[in-house]
C-alpha cells in the first residue's frame, strides 16, 4: 500500500479513538454556561481553563465518598475472586474426585445466564438478608458473577504447572493447603494479575447491580454518582465531565498492564480449540 | 493428577465457592424460574398468584399485544446491534490490523487504539450523549464537511429513526479495539519465513493469504464474533444511560425491557419470563462459545 494512504487511515482512526477523551477533558474545564452554549467545541471559550470544577465535584458533590466506595468494592471483589476461585481451581486441577465434571461445568454454564435475568430474585434475596445498602450486598453477587471465567482461567493455568512439583512437595511431607499457597499461588501470579485487572475494570464500571441494591447516597459508587449528576434538574455538562474524568483515571492507570493481559487472557481460552 | 488419601480434601477446597454459589447464584436462578410462572408485584410473596404459562403467552403469543410488540421489537433491536456491529467491526479491524503491521509507529497507534476498550463504561456513555446532542460535535462535524444529509437536527439520540444507530456507533467504538488487537497479535505472530518459503515455492500472494494467513485469522474471528453476539444480546448499560430505550421505544433492547417491566412496572413474573426467554436466545448463540471454553479435566 502507498505509504501516505496507510498513515491517513491510521491517523483518522486514532482521532476517532481520542476525540471523545479530548471533548471530555475540554468540557470539564469550561464554565457551565460555555459548556451548554458551545457543546460542539472541545475547547473552553477564550482558552481560560476552569479547574475549580474538580474541587466542586470532589467535595461538594461527594465524589470523594463515591470514589472510596468504588475502591472498596473493587478491592474486596478482586480479593474474594482470587481467594475463592484459586482454591476451587486447585482442586479441579490437582485431584480426581466424584462429581468433579458436573460441578465444574455447572459453574462454567453460569456464564450464559444474562445478568438481568437473575436480578429480580437477587434483589429480593439480598434485601431479605438485610444486605441492601451494604458493601457485602454489592460485593457478593459480583464475586459470584466472576466465577465462570476465573475458574476456567485458574484451572487452565494450574494445569500448566508441572505435576512433579506437587509430587516432590508431597514427598517432603507438605500438606495440600500448604502446597496451594506456598507453591501454586506464587507460580500463578500472571493469571492472578489477569483476573485482578479484568475484575477491577468489571466491578469499577458495573452500574446495573449497585443501582438496584443501593439507594442510600452514601453508598453510591462512581458510575452512580454520574447518573445522579445527570438526573439533577439543571444538568451541568462541565460537572458531569469532571466526574467522568475522575471515574476513568484509575482505570487508565491499569493501562500499561492491560494490553498484554487482554491478549494473553483471550488466547489462553482459544489454545484448546 | 492426584488421588488424595483423605477423600474429603478435594471438596474442602470447593467449599467457599459452593457456599457462595448456593447462597447467591442458585437461589436466584431457582427463584427466578419459579417467578416466571407467577403474577407478583413484589414485597410479600404470599400475594403472588400462580398462573402457569400465562406470562410467556403474554409476550410471546400476543395475549397482551403491547407487551408482545415491545418484546419482538427489543429482540429485533438486539439482533440489529449484533449484525451491524459484526459486519462493520470484523472487516475494519482486519484491514486496520493489516495496515498497522510493519508500521514505524505501530506501538504508539496500538496504545491509542486500545484506550476505548478499557475505558468504555458509564463515563464514556455520557461523553457520547454529549457528542450526539443536536448542536454537538457529531452534527457540527458533518455540517462542516458539507455532508448535511448525515446530520440529525434533533440529535442522534433524540429521534426515533436514528437512536439505535447512535447506540450501535458506541458499541462499535468500544468493540473495535478488542478485535483489532487480537487480529494484530495474530498477524504479527506469523513467522515471516513462512511467506518467504511459500513465495520461493511459487505460491501467489492470494494463495499465501488463503493458506497461511486465513487459518490463523479464522479462530480469532470466531472468538470476536461470539463476544460481540453475547455483548449485543446482553446490552443494557449504554442503552439505559444514552436513551433509556427511547424515544418511543425505538432503541429498546431486552435488557431495558426486563428492567422496566420489573423495577418500574413491578411486574416481576413477566420480567422473569422475558429474562428466561432471552437466556434461551443467548444460550443458543453461545453454544458456539462453549467450544472455545472447553478444557478437559
Amino acid at each position: 500500500m502507498i505509504k501516505p494512504v496507510k498513515h491517513v487511515i491510521l491517523a483518522v482512526y486514532a482521532v476517532i479513538c481520542l476525540y471523545p477523551f479530548l471533548w471530555m477533558i475540554g468540557t470539564a474545564l469550561k464554565t457551565s454556561q460555555d459548556a451548554l452554549a458551545n457543546p460542539q467545541s472541545p475547547l473552553p471559550k477564550g482558552g481560560s481553563l476552569h479547574w475549580s470544577v474538580f474541587g466542586d465535584v470532589w467535595n461538594k458533590l461527594n465524589f470523594y465518598r463515591f470514589f472510596l466506595n468504588s475502591a472498596a468494592v473493587s478491592l474486596f471483589v478482586i480479593f474474594g475472586v482470587i481467594l475463592i476461585y484459586t482454591l476451587m481451581a486447585f482442586s479441579f486441577a490437582k485431584f480426581r474426585f466424584r462429581g468433579k465434571k458436573a460441578i465444574y461445568y455447572t459453574f462454567i454454564a453460569l456464564l450464559l445466564v444474562p445478568g438481568v435475568t437473575t436480578l429480580i430474585p437477587l434483589y429480593i434475596n439480598m434485601t431479605n438478608l438485610g444486605l441492601d445498602n451494604t458493601y457485602v450486598g454489592i460485593i457478593l453477587p459480583m464475586i459470584n458473577g466472576a466465577a465462570p471465567f476465573s475458574i476456567f482461567l485458574f484451572t487452565s493455568y494450574f494445569r500448566t504447572i508441572p505435576h512433579e512439583l506437587y509430587e516432590s512437595a508431597v514427598l517432603d511431607g507438605c500438606g495440600n493447603f500448604k502446597i496451594y499457597y506456598r507453591i501454586f499461588l506464587p507460580l500463578a501470579l500472571p493469571a492472578l494479575g489477569t483476573i485482578a485487572i479484568l475484575n477491577l475494570i468489571g466491578s469499577w464500571n458495573n452500574v446495573l447491580w449497585p443501582m438496584i441494591i443501593v439507594n442510600d447516597q452514601h453508598m453510591f459508587t462512581l458510575p452512580m454518582g454520574l447518573m445522579y449528576l445527570d438526573s439533577s434538574s439543571f444538568k451541568k455538562w462541565n460537572e458531569l465531565m469532571a466526574g467522568a474524568l475522575i471515574t476513568i483515571v484509575p482505570i487508565l492507570a491499569t493501562f500499561p498492564f492491560m494490553q498484554k493481559t487482554y491478549v494473553k487472557g483471550m488466547t489462553v481460552g482459544s489454545v484448546k480449540m | 493428577m492426584a488421588t488424595s488419601k483423605n477423600k474429603w480434601v478435594p471438596y474442602l477446597f470447593l467449599i467457599p465457592g459452593i457456599l457462595l454459589f448456593l447462597g447467591v447464584g442458585l437461589y436466584s436462578v431457582g427463584f427466578s424460574i419459579v417467578l416466571s410462572f407467577y403474577n407478583w408485584s413484589g414485597i410479600d410473596f404470599s400475594t403472588a398468584r400462580f398462573e402457569g404459562l400465562r406470562n410467556f403467552r403474554r409476550f410471546l403469543l400476543g395475549d397482551d399485544p403491547i407487551v408482545t410488540q415491545n418484546f419482538y421489537h427489543a429482540v429485533l433491536h438486539n439482533a440489529e446491534i449484533a449484525v451491524v456491529q459484526i459486519v462493520v467491526v470484523v472487516p475494519v479491524a482486519l484491514v486496520l490490523a493489516f495496515v498497522l503491521q510493519n508500521t514505524k509507529l505501530a506501538s504508539l497507534y496500538r496504545t491509542v487504539y486500545f484506550l476505548p476498550m478499557i475505558v468504555s463504561g458509564v463515563a464514556m456513555f455520557y461523553v457520547w450523549k454529549g457528542l450526539f446532542e443536536p448542536s454537538g460535535a457529531y452534527n457540527s462535524l458533518f455540517h462542516w464537511l458539507g455532508l448535511n444529509f448525515l446530520t440529525v437536527p434533533n440529535g442522534m439520540l433524540g429521534s426515533s429513526s436514528t437512536s439505535l444507530i447512535g447506540i450501535i456507533l458506541t458499541f462499535i467504538w468500544g468493540g473495535l479495539p478488542g478485535t483489532l488487537i487480537l487480529y494484530y497479535a495474530g498477524l504479527t505472530s506469523i513467522d515471516s519465513s513462512l511467506y518467504e518459503a511459500a513465495s520461493v515455492d511459487g505460491a501467489t500472494k492470494a494463495q499465501q493469504i488463503w493458506k497461511i494467513t486465513w487459518p490463523l485469522v479464522k479462530p480469532i474471528t470466531l472468538i470476536a464474533v461470539v463476544q460481540m453476539l453475547n455483548g449485543s444480546f446482553q446490552a443494557f448499560e449504554n442503552v439505559y444511560i444514552m436513551t433509556g430505550g427511547g424515544p418511543a421505544g425505538s432503541s429498546e433492547v431486552i435488557g431495558t425491557l426486563v428492567y422496566r417491566t420489573a423495577f418500574l412496572n413491578n411486574d416481576y413474573g413477566l420480567a422473569s419470563a422475558i429474562g428466561w426467554v432471552s437466556f434461551a436466545i443467548t444460550g443458543a448463540l453461545a453454544i458456539f462459545s462453549f467450544r472455545s471454553f472447553k478444557i478437559d479435566i
